[in-house]
């Protein structure tokens, strides 16, 4: 069995669910809890099928993770005041690529992103695009967030109105 | 924003635990709006784990002050918190119960009220919630009850069976073991 200890330079080999190949870092690719635990197990031989996520998510998902490394490792020999400065803004910067890298997408996109970042366990991405649907629902009413997302209600009018009774302080 | 191919709803086809992670990020309130999109967000709604209450505090607070201070509101403005506070009384009961009846593990009870209104609230309506919450299981219980101290100290005793919690107290809370 080889060691599970993870290496600057080594890549895994991931296969998209329509069959493309994309190398990462290992060192980039533990931000996702299931490769993680496949490293630690040793089990990240050869390609590492993904089939549940497209090639275009696929892709998304691994330019999160490569800055979100790259805002990990950058040099370390500041003062420890100069240091907390620079972190806060990084951090500053890394919220606006966030939101820049989220914005750029559409419904589709963010939805694949959803179940891509749940299926390979990547906290923050799921967390940032579940944010982003939040704020797309957010003083809208039910009304306006059917439509925007093609819910069709199945209530009929009396169950409807039951609901919104059983809820009334929320609908005030 | 580009439209979608197709008019899928593929945002309730999500995965609950998905939809969860989304109601996290929108207050109470805006979660239980949810509840009328169509029958599996009113499910998805019934099962989220979350029952945080703490954002109706300003109905506490204006009755508090509409009180002490009468002469700064209208008539309408003095009936309307005390409306308020019972409809969200209501609300919070029949969320509580309506989530235990799923009996599903409750990941955490948060409550933000003051204790002027135990009087409305009663005693028995907050050992209720609570071993409704304990009951199932809650991981997180988070109350802050606020006290005034015009009318003298309003305690509230803490139910004598509450298992193993770490209790952050401050001066309204009687520990009663």
């Amino acid at each position: 069995m080889s060691t599970p200890s993870v290496s600057v330079n080594r890549v895994l080999k991931l296969k998209s669910s329509d069959g493309e190949i994309f190398e990462v870092k290992q060192t980039v690719a533990v931000q996702s809890g299931v490769l993680k635990q496949m490293m630690e197990d040793g089990c990240t031989e050869g390609e590492i099928p993904l089939n549940n996520v497209d090639s275009p998510t696929l892709a998304k998902i691994i330019e999160w993770c490569n800055k979100h490394h790259d805002n990990d490792v950058e040099g370390r020999v500041l003062s420890e005041e100069r240091e907390k400065e620079k972190e806060k803004e990084k951090a500053a910067d890394m919220k606006k690529w966030e939101s820049e890298f989220i914005d750029a997408l559409n419904r589709d996109e963010i939805y694949f992103l959803l179940t891509g970042s749940n299926y390979m366990d990547i906290k923050e991405l799921l967390d940032c695009a579940a944010q982003k649907v939040a704020d797309m629902v957010k003083g809208k009413t039910p009304e306006a967030i059917r439509e925007m997302f093609n819910i069709q209600s199945d209530f009929t009018e009396e169950e409807e109105e039951a609901i919104r009774k059983e809820n009334q302080w929320a609908f005030d | 924003m580009e439209e979608t191919i197709d008019s899928m709803d593929r945002l309730s086809e999500l995965p609950p635990f998905i939809i969860h992670q989304i109601m996290s990020h929108l207050s109470a309130k805006e979660v239980a709006r949810t509840s009328i999109l169509s029958k599996s967000w009113n499910l998805l709604h019934s099962s989220y784990p979350v029952l945080d209450f703490h954002d109706s505090y300003t109905y506490f607070v204006g009755k508090d002050l509409a009180t002490k201070f009468p002469a700064r509101f209208t008539r309408d403005q003095t009936s309307i918190f005390p409306q308020r506070i019972h409809k969200f009384i209501e609300f919070v009961d029949a969320s509580l119960i309506r989530f235990c009846q799923l009996n599903i593990a409750m990941q955490k009870f948060r409550l933000l009220i003051r204790l002027l209104d135990v009087e409305e609230l009663s005693s028995l309506l907050l050992d209720k919630w609570i071993g409704l919450a304990i009951e199932n299981k809650v991981k997180e219980l988070d109350f802050t009850f606020h006290c005034r101290r015009v009318i003298g100290p309003l305690l509230y005793t803490l139910p004598r069976d509450l298992p193993c919690y770490t209790l952050c107290l401050n001066q309204s809370l009687l520990l009663n073991q």
